[in-house]
């Protein structure tokens, strides 16, 4: 398939800042692509996701969806709707009165039938669980919840690439399983995301991996790779699996241990 | 400092929304001194809780009390960056102490104590809050309340947006800070592994009401109730606990960090020594 989304060369200066945000930063994405971008705090993470959905306009190089480049106005209006970014904090994109009517925001600024909105609207508050919650006003909700509705006001309007910035912050493991059922539907369906996080375990699933240094990405390859360099990771600002610490600390060399199922069955067989 | 919260009930009453009961007769008692890890499911009260013991929500029925003991009581809130208002990262960490009276020379040596204990690189210190990333904001959300000396410190998930050494450096300056200054801490937090590594009892919250008032090792004996709400054990306590129910000679209850790494080092050095399996 033809990549629709790539980064070319793309560097970006906070005005007024004499270090760079990110620095010549290369990236091809074919549809239905899980990536994941790992780095330490201050590596550049969050200024990356906003050069990709076009919040942040490049210094040099370009950030292109479909061809088209976030650099001119004009097409920005078309990428707004390919891309969906969801925030760390997510109470900055919550515009409406209530949790039904925040859903509904961006659906409604699509040309669609009242019906077809309803069911939309519907389906986004069941599939995050937060039917209960309808009629809440979104910035009284606790964290987590909070964190739920803005993945489900960017879900409901499918893009084609969803990014979002550490996404299981604040999560209990219940709201984290239909997290990771959320993306395993995401790639049944062609679409993309881009995942942002310090956390290996998170992107463990991933088809590849990009890890950012000081602005820079210094190294891309599959998740499993990453494992078998722990020293390395680490000294990017990378955590590992705990599975794969405790084995590590515990003298376990072999196999590469992920999930403390692998780690039990190693220590007790 | 002993912190009292006598059969706290907080109902929210917005115009045109239905009641909800945040929280419902939850008496605690919080000695200074100690640490205290906060869990619960999302929504289940966790911040309306810290914010009622702050005294930020009168409740609606029932009474906090704080006895003895010098320093406020300060929350360190959801998202604190939220709340950044100074031009430069000195100056928003100054901004409380300044509002004690103090002389200039005490704010600015809280000021340096407060930023060094949380380990934010000196050159951040002159620029605005605002240019940082969203670790480095969590460090001087921090030090902004260290700044104010409190006698106990309540931390509203203090791990979010921090990366490995960021979390590692958290846990090193809270447990130093305690043993310095005898100060109470009470953390709510999903990150069970963050709690066990800095906490020793645990505080369950399930639908506005305490569940559960244990230790971690208290609460490997309750891992059905745990389960029952999408909880889980710390890592280190879980692993322990699925070795037990193999059957390997190991016990799962351990009540920090420390004891659950000497066991499962005990254990693993005695299969090396050739130890029987399964």
């Amino acid at each position: 398939m033809a990549p629709f989304f790539i980064l070319d060369q793309v560097s970006y200066c906070y005005p007024g800042s004499l270090t760079t945000g990110v620095c010549q930063v290369n990236l091809v994405l074919e549809p239905g692509t899980f990536l994941g971008v790992l780095g330490a705090n201050g590596s550049g993470k969050s200024t990356l996701a906003r050069l990709c959905c076009g919040l942040l306009k490049p210094t040099t190089g370009q950030v292109l969806v479909d061809g088209y480049s976030t650099a001119n106005e004009e097409e920005l209006r078309y990428i707004y709707r390919q891309v969906g970014m969801v925030f760390q904090q997510p109470d900055n994109q919550f515009v409406a009165a209530t949790v039904e009517r925040e859903i509904a925001f961006g659906v409604e600024n699509r040309t669609l039938s009242s019906e077809v909105i309803r069911q939309t609207v519907g389906l986004g508050l069941s599939y995050f669980g937060l039917e209960t919650l309808r009629n809440a006003d979104p910035h009284s909700l606790s964290g987590g919840e909070k964190r739920l509705l803005s993945l489900a006001d960017v879900w409901v309007l499918k893009p084609k690439l969803i990014l979002v910035d550490e996404p299981l912050a604040m999560l209990d493991p219940g709201a984290k399983q239909r997290i990771t059922r959320f993306w395993q539907d995401l790639r049944d369906q062609g679409q993309s995301m881009i995942w942002f996080t310090h956390g290996l375990a998170e992107v463990l699933s991933a088809d590849l991996v990009l890890v950012m240094e000081n602005g820079r990405a210094v190294w891309t390859g599959p998740p499993g790779e990453l494992l078998a360099m722990p020293e390395q990771a680490r000294a990017w600002g990378i955590t590992l699996p705990p599975a794969t610490e405790a084995a590590d600390r515990l003298g376990v060399k072999e196999p590469v241990v992920t999930n403390e199922d692998e780690l039990v069955s190693v220590l007790w067989k | 400092m002993e912190i009292n919260a006598k059969e706290l009930t907080v109902v929210f009453s917005r115009d045109g929304e239905a009641k909800k009961t945040a929280l419902s007769g939850v008496t605690l008692h919080l000695k200074g001194g100690a640490a205290a890890a906060l869990l619960g499911p999302i929504g289940s009260g966790k911040s309306t809780l810290l914010r009622t013991l702050a005294g930020l929500i009168k409740p609606t029925s029932g009474s906090v009390t704080v006895d003895g003991g010098e320093g406020p009581v300060v929350l360190a809130i959801q998202e604190p960056q939220r709340g950044f208002f100074a031009a430069t990262v000195r100056e928003e960490v100054a901004f409380g102490p300044e509002n004690l009276d103090m002389e200039a020379a005490e704010v600015a040596a809280r000021v340096d104590w407060a930023l060094t204990a949380v380990d934010l690189k000196k050159e951040r210190w002159t620029v605005s809050p605002f240019q940082l990333s969203g670790g480095e904001q969590r460090r001087v959300a921090l030090a902004a309340a260290l700044a104010m000396k409190p006698g106990f410190l309540l931390l509203d998930e203090p791990t979010i947006g921090l990366d490995g050494p960021g979390q590692t450096a958290l846990i090193t300056t809270l447990r130093k800070i305690k043993a310095e200054t005898g100060i109470g801490l009470l953390v709510a937090s999903h990150d069970p592994d963050f709690l066990f590594s800095l906490t020793q009892r645990v505080l369950l919250l399930v639908d506005g009401r305490l569940a559960a008032d244990t230790t971690w090792g208290g609460l490997v004996e309750k891992v059905d109730t745990l389960r029952a709400y999408n909880l889980e054990l710390p890592f280190l306590l879980s692993l322990l606990y699925r070795l037990e129910a193999a059957g390997a000679p190991v016990a799962a209850a351990q009540e920090s960090e420390e004891q659950a790494w000497a066991e499962l080092n005990r254990f693993c050095g005695e299969r090396m020594k050739g130890g029987s399996g399964p």
